[in-house]
């Protein structure tokens, strides 16, 4: 095959079953993390119907953050499958995104359905079983070098 | 400007801007209560003054220097994250912050003590979240978004209590605190 030929993506991407021991992951923006380098509640939170985050099954913690639309901005977390699904009303399914688009196809998109809002507990269960894997990048200093050199 | 602002020091500026007013000095007294001691040392160590010289203030220096530091919370606006977030709004900010003061005040009038500082942090949906973890202690309270929604809470700590719930912020809640700090 050439190397110009992107191999096409297959749409039919199945969901499978997540076993218990398995890694999710997921990105966490500059905003949720404390000033000590640890994750707020606040970081988990659906969005839509789900809160997004990445099986480890095809994806690298790598990716995860290179998804972000700032990926300097997020770090990544990582958290065992079978300990999410122990907090109360919370269940973990694999829900693959495919689109024409290759950079918005996501093989490992895998969703955690469940009311985070209305309960403060099921934040405070998931920030406490969560483990940092790519830590927050530092913030980008602006190098002085307009000034001339004497 | 930035010196400036981070040694700015003034008790009950955050008050001011979210228009909390702290209980009279009067109110203190008759409640058989001597801040003025505390306030004299605090404000004015090296001075001899007179009782009458100084307005009554709980320590709340360290508190509303939180609190303005969470007004930064209103510059995030919608999709402020790329994921879709909502942004959060001056009303929310304001029932945080005026929650947290009157925690603060009733705490203080129960116990001449002041609360821990709590992160003031960004929730889901617009809501703030205010979080202690002290130790062993943990303690959420989320202040929705909606005004007509209740704050709800949850915390727990290493002696196996938990307290969970929803709570009305015009009421007396200081047990909470009372919880957090015992």
């Amino acid at each position: 095959m050439a190397d110009d030929v992107v191999e096409p993506i297959d749409p039919n991407w199945p969901p499978e079953d997540i076993p218990d021991n398995d890694i999710i992951y997921m990105r966490v923006h500059r905003q949720k993390f404390n000033p000590d380098g640890t994750v707020q509640p606040g970081a988990f939170q659906n969005k839509g119907d789900g809160m997004s985050t990445d099986w480890a099954k095809y994806a690298a913690p790598e990716d995860t953050q290179r998804r972000g639309r700032v990926p300097r901005d997020n770090g990544v977390v990582s958290m065992v499958v079978g300990r999410v699904r122990q907090i109360p009303g919370q269940t973990v399914v694999h829900t693959p995104i495919w689109s024409p688009k290759p950079e918005e196809c996501n093989q490992s998109h895998t969703d955690v359905y469940g009311d985070k809002k209305k309960d403060p507990e099921t934040r405070v269960l998931f920030r406490r079983l969560c483990r940092i894997v790519i830590p927050l990048p530092p913030l980008e200093t602006e190098t002085i070098d307009q000034f001339p050199s004497f | 400007m930035t010196a400036e602002f981070t040694n700015w020091s003034i008790p009950g500026f955050a008050e001011q801007l979210i228009g909390f007013r702290q209980p009279t000095p009067s109110t203190s007294k008759e409640k058989g209560k001597s801040p003025f001691r505390w306030a004299k040392e605090f404000f004015a160590p090296e001075t001899s003054s007179t009782e009458e010289d100084f307005e009554y203030r709980q320590d709340f220096s360290s508190l509303n220097q939180a609190i303005l530091a969470s007004y930064s919370l209103l510059l995030l606006e919608d999709d402020w994250d790329g994921e879709g977030s909502v942004g959060y709004t001056l009303e929310t900010w304001r029932r945080a912050a005026t929650f947290l003061l009157a925690e603060a005040t009733a705490f203080w009038e129960l116990t001449e003590q002041n609360i821990p500082i709590p992160g003031i942090q960004p929730g889901p949906d617009g809501s703030i979240d205010l979080h202690w973890l002290l130790g062993k202690t943990e303690l959420l309270i989320n202040v929705p978004a909606d005004a007509d929604e209740a704050i709800s809470f949850y915390g727990d700590n290493s002696r196996g209590q938990k307290v969970k719930g929803s709570i009305n912020a015009n009421a007396s809640n200081q047990w909470l605190m009372m919880w957090l700090n015992q």
